[in-house]
Protein backbone atom coordinates (compact mmCIF):
# COMPACT_ATOMS: atom_id res chain seq x y z
CA UNK A 1 0.00 0.00 0.00
CA UNK A 2 1.28 3.40 -1.48
CA UNK A 3 0.99 7.16 -1.34
CA UNK A 4 2.26 10.40 -1.44
CA UNK A 5 1.30 13.89 -0.81
CA UNK A 6 3.11 17.02 -1.91
CA UNK A 7 2.65 20.41 -0.01
CA UNK A 8 3.68 23.73 0.37
CA UNK A 9 5.90 24.84 3.27
CA UNK A 10 3.47 26.40 5.76
CA UNK A 11 2.35 25.33 9.39
CA UNK A 12 -0.98 26.09 8.00
CA UNK A 13 -1.48 22.99 5.93
CA UNK A 14 -0.40 20.67 8.63
CA UNK A 15 -3.81 19.88 9.63
CA UNK A 16 -4.99 19.13 6.65
CA UNK A 17 -1.59 16.39 6.43
CA UNK A 18 -2.72 14.68 9.64
CA UNK A 19 -6.37 13.77 7.98
CA UNK A 20 -4.38 12.62 5.05
CA UNK A 21 -1.90 10.40 7.13
CA UNK A 22 -5.17 9.51 9.58
CA UNK A 23 -6.81 8.09 6.53
CA UNK A 24 -3.98 6.59 5.08
CA UNK A 25 -3.42 4.53 8.66
CA UNK A 26 -6.91 3.51 9.20
CA UNK A 27 -6.16 0.67 6.64
CA UNK A 28 -3.21 -0.43 8.02
CA UNK A 29 -3.70 -4.02 10.04
CA UNK A 30 -2.28 -4.96 13.17
CA UNK A 31 -1.53 -0.93 13.64
CA UNK A 32 -3.71 -0.03 16.81
CA UNK A 33 -5.25 3.38 16.95
CA UNK A 34 -2.38 4.04 20.10
CA UNK A 35 -0.17 3.23 17.44
CA UNK A 36 -1.73 4.63 14.37
CA UNK A 37 -2.12 8.25 16.76
CA UNK A 38 1.60 8.24 17.35
CA UNK A 39 2.28 7.60 14.01
CA UNK A 40 1.11 10.36 12.83
CA UNK A 41 2.59 12.59 15.69
CA UNK A 42 6.02 11.43 14.61
CA UNK A 43 5.44 12.41 10.97
CA UNK A 44 4.07 15.92 11.89
CA UNK A 45 6.81 15.92 14.15
CA UNK A 46 9.25 16.04 11.37
CA UNK A 47 6.81 18.40 8.83
CA UNK A 48 7.11 21.26 11.54
CA UNK A 49 10.76 20.71 11.75
CA UNK A 50 11.52 20.62 8.12
CA UNK A 51 8.73 23.71 7.38
CA UNK A 52 9.91 25.56 10.29
CA UNK A 53 13.49 25.19 10.70
CA UNK A 54 14.30 23.43 7.52
CA UNK A 55 12.91 25.97 5.22
CA UNK A 56 11.76 29.01 6.46
CA UNK A 57 8.10 28.32 6.66
CA UNK A 58 8.88 29.47 2.96
CA UNK A 59 5.33 28.95 0.67
CA UNK A 60 7.72 28.63 -2.46
CA UNK A 61 9.04 25.69 -1.33
CA UNK A 62 7.16 22.53 -0.96
CA UNK A 63 7.67 19.13 0.98
CA UNK A 64 7.05 15.78 -0.78
CA UNK A 65 5.71 12.35 1.72
CA UNK A 66 5.85 9.32 0.60
CA UNK A 67 3.90 6.41 2.39
CA UNK A 68 4.95 2.47 1.95
CA UNK A 69 2.93 -0.31 3.95
CA UNK A 70 4.05 -3.75 4.12
CA UNK A 71 3.00 -6.02 6.12
CA UNK A 72 6.44 -5.92 8.67
CA UNK A 73 6.62 -2.45 8.51
CA UNK A 74 5.63 1.12 7.60
CA UNK A 75 8.44 3.09 6.06
CA UNK A 76 8.02 7.11 5.47
CA UNK A 77 10.00 9.41 3.69
CA UNK A 78 9.68 13.32 4.06
CA UNK A 79 12.03 15.21 1.62
CA UNK A 80 13.36 18.18 0.99
CA UNK A 81 13.62 18.76 5.04
CA UNK A 82 16.41 21.49 4.19
CA UNK A 83 17.75 21.06 7.58
CA UNK A 84 20.41 17.98 7.02
CA UNK A 85 23.39 19.49 9.23
CA UNK A 86 21.19 21.22 12.08
CA UNK A 87 20.14 17.71 13.10
CA UNK A 88 22.68 16.05 12.19
CA UNK A 89 24.48 18.40 15.27
CA UNK A 90 21.57 18.54 16.90
CA UNK A 91 21.71 17.25 20.96
CA UNK A 92 17.79 18.29 22.19
CA UNK A 93 16.64 15.06 21.51
CA UNK A 94 18.70 13.87 23.97
CA UNK A 95 18.30 16.72 26.40
CA UNK A 96 16.97 15.53 30.15
CA UNK A 97 13.30 16.99 30.29
CA UNK A 98 14.12 19.02 33.60
CA UNK A 99 17.13 20.78 31.70
CA UNK A 100 14.52 21.62 28.47
CA UNK A 101 11.98 22.60 31.55
CA UNK A 102 14.92 25.20 33.47
CA UNK A 103 15.87 26.71 29.68
CA UNK A 104 12.02 27.22 29.25
CA UNK A 105 12.76 25.76 26.07
CA UNK A 106 9.86 25.86 23.50
CA UNK A 107 11.32 23.15 21.22
CA UNK A 108 13.19 20.15 21.19
CA UNK A 109 10.83 18.04 22.41
CA UNK A 110 9.68 16.99 18.99
CA UNK A 111 12.54 15.11 17.67
CA UNK A 112 12.30 13.34 21.38
CA UNK A 113 9.12 12.14 20.08
CA UNK A 114 10.00 11.32 17.00
CA UNK A 115 12.63 9.06 18.39
CA UNK A 116 10.70 7.55 21.00
CA UNK A 117 8.16 6.71 18.44
CA UNK A 118 9.81 5.24 15.39
CA UNK A 119 11.80 2.27 15.24
CA UNK A 120 14.04 3.45 12.74
CA UNK A 121 15.00 7.35 12.18
CA UNK A 122 17.50 8.59 9.73
CA UNK A 123 18.69 12.08 7.97
CA UNK A 124 20.25 12.01 4.57
CA UNK A 125 21.39 13.95 2.04
CA UNK A 126 21.13 12.96 -1.98
CA UNK A 127 21.43 15.22 -5.34
CA UNK A 128 21.19 18.30 -3.33
CA UNK A 129 18.01 16.94 -0.80
CA UNK A 130 17.66 16.17 2.34
CA UNK A 131 15.53 13.26 3.61
CA UNK A 132 13.72 12.70 6.68
CA UNK A 133 13.51 8.43 7.01
CA UNK A 134 11.21 6.73 9.30
CA UNK A 135 10.09 3.19 10.16
CA UNK A 136 8.02 1.54 12.13
CA UNK A 137 7.71 -2.36 12.85
CA UNK A 138 4.05 -3.83 12.97
CA UNK A 139 3.58 -6.76 15.00
CA UNK B 1 -8.75 25.32 17.56
CA UNK B 2 -10.56 27.58 19.85
CA UNK B 3 -8.98 29.21 23.08
CA UNK B 4 -12.03 29.60 25.55
CA UNK B 5 -10.95 31.69 28.67
CA UNK B 6 -12.98 31.64 31.93
CA UNK B 7 -11.72 33.86 35.40
CA UNK B 8 -13.31 32.82 38.39
CA UNK B 9 -12.70 32.87 42.18
CA UNK B 10 -9.01 33.51 40.94
CA UNK B 11 -8.56 30.82 38.81
CA UNK B 12 -7.97 31.07 35.07
CA UNK B 13 -9.65 28.01 33.59
CA UNK B 14 -8.28 28.01 29.65
CA UNK B 15 -10.87 25.75 27.27
CA UNK B 16 -8.88 24.20 24.24
CA UNK B 17 -10.80 22.80 21.23
CA UNK B 18 -9.55 21.05 18.80
CA UNK B 19 -5.60 20.36 17.48
CA UNK B 20 -2.90 22.47 19.20
CA UNK B 21 -0.09 22.01 16.69
CA UNK B 22 2.84 24.33 15.42
CA UNK B 23 -0.08 27.28 14.01
CA UNK B 24 -2.27 27.26 17.05
CA UNK B 25 0.21 27.28 20.02
CA UNK B 26 1.50 30.48 18.64
CA UNK B 27 -1.88 31.95 20.12
CA UNK B 28 -2.35 29.50 22.81
CA UNK B 29 1.03 31.30 23.83
CA UNK B 30 0.04 34.53 23.75
CA UNK B 31 -3.11 33.55 25.54
CA UNK B 32 -0.84 32.73 28.28
CA UNK B 33 1.81 35.46 28.15
CA UNK B 34 -1.22 37.99 28.32
CA UNK B 35 -2.23 35.72 31.51
CA UNK B 36 0.84 36.40 33.28
CA UNK B 37 1.14 40.09 33.00
CA UNK B 38 -2.26 40.35 34.06
CA UNK B 39 -0.99 37.90 37.49
CA UNK B 40 -3.30 35.33 36.45
CA UNK B 41 -1.01 32.26 37.40
CA UNK B 42 -3.27 29.82 38.72
CA UNK B 43 -4.26 28.23 35.37
CA UNK B 44 -6.68 25.06 34.86
CA UNK B 45 -6.49 23.58 31.37
CA UNK B 46 -9.94 22.00 29.86
CA UNK B 47 -8.37 19.43 28.04
CA UNK B 48 -12.22 18.22 27.63
CA UNK B 49 -12.53 19.04 23.82
CA UNK B 50 -8.72 18.88 23.08
CA UNK B 51 -8.30 16.65 19.61
CA UNK B 52 -4.25 16.61 19.45
CA UNK B 53 -1.23 18.07 20.95
CA UNK B 54 1.73 18.27 19.43
CA UNK B 55 5.46 19.21 20.95
CA UNK B 56 4.46 22.72 19.86
CA UNK B 57 1.58 22.51 22.21
CA UNK B 58 3.54 20.99 25.05
CA UNK B 59 6.51 23.35 24.37
CA UNK B 60 4.13 26.17 25.60
CA UNK B 61 3.42 24.46 28.91
CA UNK B 62 6.96 23.77 29.48
CA UNK B 63 7.97 27.59 28.89
CA UNK B 64 6.00 29.22 31.03
CA UNK B 65 6.19 26.46 33.98
CA UNK B 66 8.93 27.74 35.88
CA UNK B 67 7.40 31.58 35.53
CA UNK B 68 3.93 30.60 37.38
CA UNK B 69 5.88 28.47 39.99
CA UNK B 70 7.90 31.33 40.79
CA UNK B 71 4.68 33.44 41.10
CA UNK B 72 3.11 30.85 43.50
CA UNK B 73 0.67 29.64 40.03
CA UNK B 74 0.44 26.63 38.79
CA UNK B 75 -1.16 24.36 35.44
CA UNK B 76 -3.60 22.19 36.50
CA UNK B 77 -5.20 19.71 33.46
CA UNK B 78 -8.24 17.84 33.09
CA UNK B 79 -10.23 15.62 30.93
CA UNK B 80 -7.84 14.57 28.97
CA UNK B 81 -8.49 11.64 25.90
CA UNK B 82 -6.69 8.86 25.93
CA UNK B 83 -4.86 10.31 22.65
CA UNK B 84 -3.52 13.24 24.51
CA UNK B 85 -2.76 11.71 27.64
CA UNK B 86 -0.45 9.36 25.62
CA UNK B 87 1.71 12.34 24.80
CA UNK B 88 2.46 13.64 28.14
CA UNK B 89 3.60 9.97 28.86
CA UNK B 90 5.89 9.32 26.01
CA UNK B 91 7.62 12.65 26.76
CA UNK B 92 7.80 11.80 30.82
CA UNK B 93 5.78 14.54 31.32
CA UNK B 94 2.77 13.27 33.04
CA UNK B 95 4.78 12.73 36.25
CA UNK B 96 5.88 16.45 36.09
CA UNK B 97 2.61 18.09 34.68
CA UNK B 98 -0.55 18.04 37.27
CA UNK B 99 -3.01 15.83 35.67
CA UNK B 100 -6.92 15.02 36.63
CA UNK B 101 -9.70 13.67 35.71
CA UNK B 102 -12.45 16.11 36.12
CA UNK B 103 -12.72 19.78 36.90
CA UNK B 104 -14.11 19.74 40.73
CA UNK B 105 -10.33 17.29 41.24
CA UNK B 106 -8.84 20.32 39.19
CA UNK B 107 -9.98 23.07 41.42
CA UNK B 108 -9.24 20.84 44.43
CA UNK B 109 -5.79 20.26 43.61
CA UNK B 110 -5.87 24.23 42.51
CA UNK B 111 -6.97 25.38 45.89
CA UNK B 112 -4.43 23.00 48.07
CA UNK B 113 -1.89 25.65 46.77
Amino acid sequence: MKANLTTICSIDTQEEIRAFLNKFFAGVDDLTEQKRNQVVLAVDEAIANAIIHGNDSDTEKSIQIDLDVNKKRIHIEISDIGLFDEIMNNDKKDKDLKTVIKEKQKGGLGLKLIYSIMDVVCFYTQNNKSYCLMVKLLK
Amino acid sequence: MEIIQRYEDEILTILLKGELDARSSIDLDETIKVALKQEQTRIIIDCQHLSYISSAGLGVFISHLDDLKAYGGKFVFYGMNVSVYNVFEILGLHTIMEIVRDRFEAQTLMNES
